[in-house]
């Protein structure tokens, strides 16, 4: 079992390592210029090329990278070209905005595709038939155009909800939740649908096994068969469904974000990439890259701990 | 098990009654309240006068400073943080009388001393607004109101360039502290709020010593950065936002609830006919070439079709309402195509000629514009290849001279700053450092004129001999539209977007 923990671990930082080195030579095959950015389109050429060399930029791409590596072993990341100020600044505010975002919409994808798992495989066939349409109709509706539906629906025509905008948690709960209402929808209905069918598929194998209909011959009560050994059998898939659906989740955050003007990692990540702001560009790849590999690690660990069977992969 | 059910389905309605009534608490108020909420494209980036953004993030910072000169509606300058402001004989030396009683939002008192302190560290610090303060040689603190700047050259943006980011005024004792960039300290109508501002908001209270509080009526500013119009159309209209820049086509629908409107011109969009020696496109050398081009496009259609409702045709460089402007320039080049032909044949290219240009479809989201250009050029001949160049290298490759002509669009500011930014033969948009003996005493004249009437005559003349030699071949003039919700005025403007903080009053509804 531990060697198996290590070996998943040395290669998530392997995986984490080449992601973060393939961004940073992508990010120098667009031509960026940095210094255009600070100085604006009436600066002279001369000034702009001053301005690159000072940051370094007009060095090669595998210079420039030993240089950020090299800095990002002793802890810095570097200064953001266009504010000139650390680019890990303010990251903790726009991490919360996300993360309350992904994180609500994770806790809505868990509880519902859970629910609806359970009853389609355990309802009648007209509940199944029910989830299983209403997990393909969210599933064919794309996050971004959904956004807009709730927002005009919810926020401008009907206003309950605020049409864009983010209180922090601790300003106030109720405007947190009031804030993230229709984003949190728009993001986890997909994963609710994606995830609800694997489960449901999961549970029904399982409950047509042979040691269920062992169980139930021996007079084990149906919940307990359910909740004990079925869904503790079933869970390996939904939960690599779950896994999937935290990323896209991730992707369609920064989607949901530019509608509700969140300003959260998404907003951050396209201001920076149109402004070319390589440092910013780069801490956002390793904490969302690291992310999406910390979320995988803990999905294996989960299902080594749930099926013993996984452990021996 | 009935009753559990009722209790969730009663719990889910209380929690839905009371998120609503969270947001619609918090967002009650609008103008008939004290708060003040506009929508600009772009965050909040520094504080710092030698890093302010003086284009879309003006207002961000005009909340906190006030500054030394003001701009009119006109863009004439008045008086701001200085009462009066005199040149000499010779437009090399400008004398500023400081208003008394005026004091940081720190308690420091603004003085000569302190006003000194900002432009001296202005001049010596690198940012985007360095060259504001290129032409300021010294700068003397005369007792405690009187300030006077010594110029190498006459400087006629000087004054324009003091009502913005070089006359913007912090406390000296923020600027030694190095903390000006994320903590502002000015004599502004508002102080920050550090408190309520988060990534996309910018919020301040009113600075209860400001000493021109009734210019500005609002106790609470925020300020939201908004990029999608679709967005903003939605915030305005269920009234989160008060004012801000729409698309034209939005207007119809913010009309139907009560909004008002507001153009503010920004500067112009078209052809730079930059390669005027004809050094790698010979054609361009010949005027009647330029000025063919000129009378083959129909400007009619840029502004009618291409931005519907969002442009004036305009034949000139310099943005109406400045000194330059000249209203007699307009429809100097009607399209006439037969006109036109018979000035490309006295040119020497009957036939006309090929051409390579950047590809800008990217920013103008439509394959209209290079359609549009193929059409009119090549009815007289002149055949246009598209090249793709990535966004980020595009403004770089037009200003390095990669491109005998382009199409692009610049900003206007004063006529002295357009001449800098685009006329000089060592300006940033002369990639071909284009220049003319005549030009050249015409610039001059204009620099040295005495500010006002005869200075504004020299730039005509300036503007006329531009248009004349069809140095460029402008289109339009885009306009941005700000609507605004009930209860609230955009004052009038004659130049620039977003317009200044003071025109946002409060109206009848």
């Amino acid at each position: 079992m531990t060697r198996i923990l290590v070996k998943r671990i040395g290669a998530a930082a392997v995986l984490w390592a080449a992601v973060a080195t393939a961004a940073f030579f992508l990010t120098g095959l667009g031509g960026s210029d940095p210094g255009r950015a600070i100085l604006g389109p009436s600066a002279t050429s001369a000034a702009v090329a001053a301005q690159n060399h000072e940051l370094g930029v007009d060095r090669p791409l595998p210079a420039q990278f030993t240089s950020w590596a090299g800095d990002l072993l002793h802890g810095d990341l570097g200064r953001s070209y266009l504010t000139g100020r650390p680019a890990i600044e303010g990251l903790g505010q726009r991490l919360s905005v996300t993360m309350s975002l992904v994180g609500l919409s994770l806790a809505v994808v868990v509880g519902l595709s859970l629910l609806l798992a359970v009853l389609a495989a355990t309802g009648r066939a007209g509940i199944d038939r029910a989830v299983q349409i209403l997990s393909l109709t969210t599933h064919a509706v794309p996050g971004y155009l959904l956004a807009l539906l709730l927002l005009t629906a919810f926020a401008v025509e009907l206003p309950i909800f605020p049409a864009f905008g983010y209180v922090p948690l601790t300003a106030s709960p109720g405007r947190w939740l009031a804030a993230l209402a229709l984003p949190v929808t728009a993001v986890a209905l997909g994963g609710v649908a994606g995830a609800a069918l694997q489960g449901r598929g999961a549970l029904i194998d399982v409950l047509e096994s042979d040691y269920i209909r062992t169980l139930r011959s021996r007079g084990v009560p149906a919940r307990s068969v359910l909740l004990r050994h079925a869904l503790r059998n079933a869970a390996p898939p939904w939960l690599t469904s779950l896994s999937l659906a935290f990323v896209a989740m991730l992707g369609g955050a920064f989607m949901v974000e530019k509608v509700f003007a969140l300003q959260g990692l998404g907003t951050l990540a396209v201001d920076a990439t149109v402004a070319g702001d390589r440092p910013v560009i780069m801490v956002l790849v390793l904490l969302t890259g690291g992310m999406v590999i910390l979320v995988n690690l803990l999905t294996d660990l989960a299902q080594m701990w749930l099926v013993p069977k996984a452990r021996t992969a | 098990m009935r009753h559990p059910r009722s209790l969730a389905v009663a719990a889910v309605l209380a929690c839905t009654a009371t998120l609503a009534g969270c947001h619609q608490s918090s967002e009650a108020g609008g103008k008939a309240g004290d708060d003040l909420t506009l929508a600009v494209p772009i965050p909040m980036s520094s504080f710092d006068p030698a890093r302010l953004n003086t284009g879309s993030g003006l207002l961000y910072w005009q909340a906190v400073y006030d500054t030394l000169v003001r701009l009119d509606a006109q863009r004439r300058p008045v008086p701001g943080l200085a009462t009066s402001f005199k040149y000499s004989d010779h437009q090399t030396e400008l004398t500023l009388d400081l208003r008394s009683g005026v004091t940081f939002s720190d308690g420091t008192a603004f003085d000569a001393q302190a006003a000194k302190a900002n432009i001296d560290r202005f001049r010596k610090t690198d940012g985007p607004n360095k060259a504001m303060a290129a032409s300021i040689e010294r700068v003397d603190a005369a007792g405690a109101g009187r300030l006077v700047l010594h110029l190498s050259e006459p400087d006629p943006a000087l004054l324009s360039n003091l009502a913005s980011a070089l006359g913007a005024m912090v406390s000296p004792r923020a600027l030694a502290a190095g903390t000006v960039a994320q903590k502002p300290v000015g004599t502004g109508p508002y102080l920050y709020d550090a408190a309520g501002s988060r990534a996309g908001t910018t919020s301040y209270t009113r600075n209860k010593t400001f000493w021109d509080a009734k210019d500005f009526p609002f106790g609470h500013l925020k300020i939201v950065a908004l990029t999608d119009p679709n967005t903003i159309l939605n915030g305005l209209k269920a009234g989160q936002i008060d004012a801000a820049p729409i698309r034209p086509a939005q207007l119809k629908s913010l009309k139907a609830r009560g909004m008002s409107s507001a153009t503010f011109s920004t500067g112009w969009k078209g052809l730079v006919l930059a390669d005027r020696a004809g050094k790698t496109l010979p054609a361009l050398g010949k005027v009647q070439v330029r000025q063919a081009i000129n009378l083959a496009l129909d400007r009619d259609l840029f502004s009618s079709t291409i931005v519907p409702g969002g442009a004036q045709k305009t034949d000139q460089i310099f943005a109406s309402g400045t000194g330059a402007y000249d209203a007699s320039l307009t429809g100097m080049y009607p399209r006439n195509v037969a006109k036109a032909k018979t000035l490309m044949a006295q040119a020497g290219y009957p036939h006309g000629f090929s051409v390579t240009m950047p590809d800008l479809t990217a920013f103008a989201g439509t394959p209209a514009l290079n359609t549009a250009i193929d059409q009119e050029l090549g009815a007289i001949g002149i055949k246009v290849s598209w090249k793709k160049v990535p966004a980020q290298q595009i403004l770089e490759s037009m200003q390095r001279g990669e491109y005998p002509m382009f199409f692009t669009a610049l900003s206007s500011k004063t006529p002295w700053e357009d001449i800098q930014a685009s006329v000089l033969p060592g300006a940033a948009w002369n990639p071909f450092h284009s220049s003319d003996p005549e030009l050249a005493g015409l610039v001059r004249t204009a620099q040295r004129a005495a500010p006002g009437a005869a200075q504004d005559a020299a730039f005509k003349a300036v503007n006329r001999w531009l248009v004349d030699n069809a140095w460029y071949a402008p289109v339009m003039a885009p306009l941005e539209t700000w609507a605004s919700a009930p209860g609230l005025r955009i004052g009038a403007q004659s130049q620039g977007s977003p317009p200044d903080l003071v025109r946002f009053q409060r109206s009848a509804r």
